[in-house]
């Protein structure tokens, strides 16, 4: 039983991560229709920074993660008005503009590369000290601090979707961008302001997840693919839900590589993966899918 | 997938119901010709390995421009059915003693048999949903190939050197195999996308409930489509293996998928040109760039971006638009169709 | 379509396939001419320098192992250059292949059609090596694999075989040696943990293979992807599994991310692992909770060749480029190696080399304890003679030697 609960608590912090990664996904998808593919180097650049401004160049944690969201910032800012925005105003097709976001990431994997440097690096936890022991179930203060973190984020912009006048502006331009900017909202600002929300999000997930597993150019790529699930099985609609199916995609995850076989927990993760999007009534999915 | 964001016009700036002029049989039967002599001529091995390189990813590209391009299935597992091609041959060489050319076509059949155990349930959904089953389904052979080890030797992979195989005299002249591969390729998907079957794919892609309603038997044709991309995928593994003599795991994972689907759109999605113009720039411009070191990546994938930016169509939409720009320049002005 | 169109039509497509079939029977393909026969041999009385390759992964997930290699090839160039041993000069030429098979053959092709090289030192990953060696070995060029350690690349049932050195000592002498710290500590449960890379897969499979030799038996295995996030489900395995000791066959930094969950859940268990812990990424993210691992290691501290080789290194690198230098001390020790064979050969490649190599022998190689060698004399082309592995750990968060007067057997 301490095996499973242990087991549960991981995959609870674990899939809070792909549920902030599909928070991401899902906020960017909504405001524009894109699926932004990118989303994983977004982690690794905060990993990256994470180390950066908190292990090589020493500051503090509150000094690092003020940082943190400045190049959160600037990078949304780049990403909108270097990518996005150019290639809307030339008419790409959707497709294009998902391919230009895999190119994006390799180009944020290249540079992280070239200028920090090709390896891991370790990052210290923001509560150093022994994990928390309750019961026969240990946690390290770092994945506590990642899953409070996850649903509080999932929380304020649940909130700032629902109950605030940009969040329910920027919902409308995601239903129809062309009724919404006929009632006089500005449409490309509340894109704008999803891009910072979504690449903020990711950010402050890859600086929570560094010192668990730490930071290098290459760590974005397993955990996007499992967010990017999450938020399609989570029916690309409400952050719960996506957040939601993180969860259950982590804790899948760590059962099925302890109960069935880890080397194949992989297979049998993506199996059954594939078998619930293929069996999942078509209904949700249309609810789901941008009309 | 929303049909309005497909932007139909800008990608096919010719279609044949408007009967401009295009290039035609003659152009590509020549373009044929030259490249099946290729070999003949081309005295530097390592440009006639990059040309081979470019061939095969061609014939892999143009089976998920097959698919993507032209019936609006987006898969990102084409490397699960490269990998079924590739090491089906090789073991049935290697383990079974089976005569090359007879592997080669069971292991292409074997290609189009999977797509088609795969597509029954896939094609159920559509869009992202498609895309994250080929994602899954892409994951879960690129484990296999590792986890499989007594049969698929793991990461120690097979070796299947060329002259033990496939004889000195076929080893030798394996190049004029691979080009004339391609061509045949190119054509088959010329065929299959110019005639009436064409048109009833670029329906499928655009408006399915709209082609269901001419009677086009929508669901048939997608497995079709699939089921073809996957023998074209094998057949490309089935090179491949030949090509590199070895096979391994790494050959067939999650970045062959990504560049797979990098070609196709560099090159332009609803054109078989674009396939090979895609793998041209893929395999080419990092070897021109090699004098950056280490530096490469990051001015390919800014490259890169700039032709997205810059080329909506790919390289092939980018050329279409410039010609046709020109041609208008000529006719009345036309005023511009704003989406 | 009219008839007349029809019929030109199809002829064409009969006479293009005419041509091809000619073509295919006929000709050999005009580039055929240019490889096996004349190997390039990299300035056999005509040019001064002489022409190395490297193909490695530079950038990428390998490259914390790639990069290393080719610093220290680079030093030991520097060095013999400025040495003056060798009549003429060593030019390096590296190249990227980012652990891609394709780009690495395709690199190896160019290599040999436009950079002229005498020989092509391989990388850290065996995919590549095995894509790249049929195209250095089939050109006459010679082959030296540093660092990767699959035992299948040295295979005397491939067609490259001749050409094909390892120097490197290779997983199952590691393993070899390893195991005698399971065998003295007699333990109840012996557990293995690999990553599903090709280092750790080969490591699983060398050690099931050299723990049934010796009559050990591995009770639990777990796996896991490199670059993992959460290794708690492979822990817990092996603890309920009752193991009290764990051989940890993974990359440094998932290594690190096991050692941490172990400590997490505070279990105290005792832990052997692969030579992957000497990278920096292992020390980085592990911190304490690496502390009192042991791992094999070819650098020995007592050596002065050593000692010199890693203030050296330092000097032009830094300390954390390859903190525990075993990486690049191979590589430094590669080029040693060739170019004694060179020297022998009279600056001959090719088959001349390969018999030069054969009958070379370095004492006073870097790697390696006191009073091994490297020496591919045996007969079999790999290097590391018997009593070649030395053991380090991690005391207070840094690397240090452990013992260098374990004995190791070649395999």
């Amino acid at each position: 039983m301490s095996t499973f609960l242990q087991l549960a608590v991981s995959g609870v912090a674990l899939g809070s991560i792909y549920g902030l990664i599909a928070l991401g996904f899902l906020v960017i998808y909504h405001a524009t229709g894109l699926v932004n593919f990118a989303q994983g180097q977004l982690l690794m650049v905060g990993a990256m920074a994470t180390y950066l401004l908190l292990m090589q160049v020493g500051l503090g944690y509150p000094l690092t993660i003020a940082g943190v969201i400045v190049v959160a910032l600037l990078l949304a800012l780049l990403f909108r008005y270097g990518l996005h925005r150019p290639m809307v105003s030339r008419g790409a097709p959707t497709t294009n503009m998902v391919v230009a976001t895999i190119a994006f990431g390799l180009v944020l994997t290249a540079a992280a590369e070239l200028f920090i440097g090709n390896t891991k690096y370790g990052v210290d936890p923001v509560f150093p000290g022994a994990p928390l022991v309750v019961g026969s179930v240990s946690i390290q203060t770092q994945s506590l601090l990642i899953v409070v973190v996850a649903w509080a984020l999932v929380g304020a912009i649940w909130f700032f979707f629902t109950k605030t006048l940009t969040g329910v502006s920027l919902r409308a331009v995601g239903l129809n961008r062309t009724a919404a900017a006929v009632s006089g909202v500005r449409v490309s600002r509340l894109i704008t302001i999803a891009f910072v929300i979504s690449v903020t999000v990711t950010v402050i997930g890859g600086m929570l997840v560094a010192p668990l597993i730490g930071a290098g150019p290459e760590m974005g790529l397993a955990i996007a693919v499992k967010g990017f699930a999450a938020a399609v099985i989570g029916g690309m609609s409400s952050v719960y839900r996506g957040m939601v199916a993180g969860v259950a995609i982590g804790l899948i995850e760590m059962l099925s590589s302890y109960y069935i076989s880890s080397a194949y927990a992989p297979v049998i993760a993506y199996a059954i993966l594939f078998l619930a999007l293929v069996l999942m009534p078509a209904r949700v999915r249309q609810s789901g899918a941008h009309a | 997938m929303s049909t309005t964001t497909l932007r139909t016009q800008r990608e096919l700036p010719r279609t044949r119901l408007h009967g401009r002029r295009r290039p035609g049989f003659w152009v590509e039967i020549a373009a044929s010709a030259l490249v099946i002599l290729l070999p003949s001529f081309v005295a530097s091995p390592y440009l006639m390995r990059l040309f081979q390189d470019v061939a095969i990813w061609s014939i892999l590209a143009l089976s998920l421009t097959l698919v993507l391009g032209f019936t609006g299935q987006i898969s990102l597992g084409q490397a699960a059915f490269y990998a079924v091609g590739a090491y089906t041959s090789v073991i049935l060489q290697t383990a079974l003693g089976v005569p090359a050319l007879l592997a080669w076509v069971v292991a292409i059949v074997l290609g189009m048999a999977l797509a088609y155990l795969i597509s029954v349930p896939l094609l159920r959904i559509h869009g992202h949903f498609l895309a994250l089953g080929t994602l899954a389904l892409g994951l879960i052979v690129e484990t296999l190939l590792v986890q499989l080890a007594p049969i698929t030797g793991g990461h120690d992979g097979i070796r299947i050197p060329g002259v033990e195989y496939l004889g000195e005299w076929m080893q030798l002249r394996f190049p004029y195999i691979v080009l004339g591969t391609l061509v045949a390729a190119y054509w088959l998907v010329r065929n299959l996308t110019q005639h009436s079957m064409g048109r009833a794919f670029f329906a499928l892609r655009d408006d399915p409930a709209g082609a269901a309603a001419l009677g086009i038997p929508v669901a048939r044709y997608k497995t079709l489509v699939f089921m073809i991309g996957g023998g074209l995928a094998a057949t490309a593994g089935v090179l491949y293996a030949h090509h590199t003599q070895v096979v391994t795991p790494d050959s067939f994972g999650f970045d062959t998928s990504i560049e797979v689907l990098l070609i196709v759109i560099i090159g332009g999605m609803s054109s078989r040109l674009g396939a090979v113009v895609g793998a041209v720039v893929i395999v080419f411009f990092p070897e021109w760039l090699v004098f950056l070191e280490k530096a490469e990546n990051l001015v390919f994938g800014l490259v890169v971006l700039a032709i997205l930016l810059f080329l909506p169509g790919g390289v092939v939409g980018g050329v279409r638009t410039f010609f046709s720009g020109l041609a208008r320049r000529r006719e009345t002005h036309h005023p511009e169709v704003a989406s | 379509m009219n008839n007349t169109r029809m019929l030109r039509r199809t002829m064409a497509v009969g006479a293009v396939a005419l041509m091809a079939g000619a073509a295919f029977a006929g000709c050999a393909p005009a580039s055929s001419n240019t490889s096996p026969g004349a190997p390039a041999d990299g300035g056999e009385g005509s040019s001064e320098t002489i022409r190395i390759g490297y193909i490695g992964p530079l950038t990428g997930g390998s490259a914390s192992l790639g990069v290393p290699a080719q610093h220290g090839f680079e030093l030991a160039v520097e060095h013999i250059n400025a040495s003056g041993a060798l009549d003429r000069e060593i030019e390096l030429i590296s190249v990227d292949d980012e652990a891609d098979p394709t780009k690495s053959a395709a690199a190896a092709q160019r290599m040999i059609d436009e950079e002229n090289v005498i020989a092509v030192l391989g990388g850290p990953n065996s995919g590549p090596v095995l894509a790249n060696n049929p195209v250095i070995t089939g050109a006459g060029i010679v082959q030296l694999i540093t660092i990767a350690q699959a035992d299948g690349l040295i295979d005397p049932a491939s067609p490259g075989y001749d050409l094909t050195f390892q120097v490197t000592e290779n997983n199952t002498y590691n393993v070899g040696a390893t195991i005698q710290f399971f065998l003295e500590a007699d333990y109840s449960t012996i557990c293995a943990v690999a990553d599903t890379t090709e280092y750790g897969q080969s490591g699983l499979t060398a050690i099931q293979t050299v723990f049934a030799e010796n009559g050990l038996e591995v009770s639990a295995t777990a796996s896991h992807e490199v670059n993992a996030t959460d290794l708690t489900p492979q822990v817990l395995t092996l603890r309920d599994a009752g193991c009290d000791s764990i051989y940890l066959y993974s990359y440094g930094q998932d290594a690190a991310v096991f050692m941490k969950t172990v400590n997490q859940i505070g279990w105290d268990v005792d832990v052997i692992g692969g030579r992957a812990l000497n990278q920096a990424a292992f020390l980085s993210i592990a911190g304490e909770a690496g502390d009192g691992l042991i791992f094999p290691s070819v650098i020995d501290l007592d050596k002065p060749e050593a000692q010199e080789f890693i203030e050296a290194y330092n000097a032009e690198y830094g300390e954390d480029d390859d903190p525990a230098h075993t990486f690049s001390a191979l590589a430094y020790d590669s080029i040693f190696l060739l170019a004694a064979a060179l020297d022998a050969s009279g600056y001959e490649g090719g088959q001349a080399l390969a018999d030069a190599l054969s009958e070379t022998t370095l004492d006073n190689a870097v790697a390696g304890r006191s009073g091994s060698s490297l020496s591919f004399t045996e007969g079999d082309h790999r290097a590391p003679s018997d009593n070649f592995q030395t053991f380090w750990t991690i005391e207070n968060g840094q690397f240090a030697m452990y013992r260098n007067d374990l004995p190791s057997k070649r395999p």
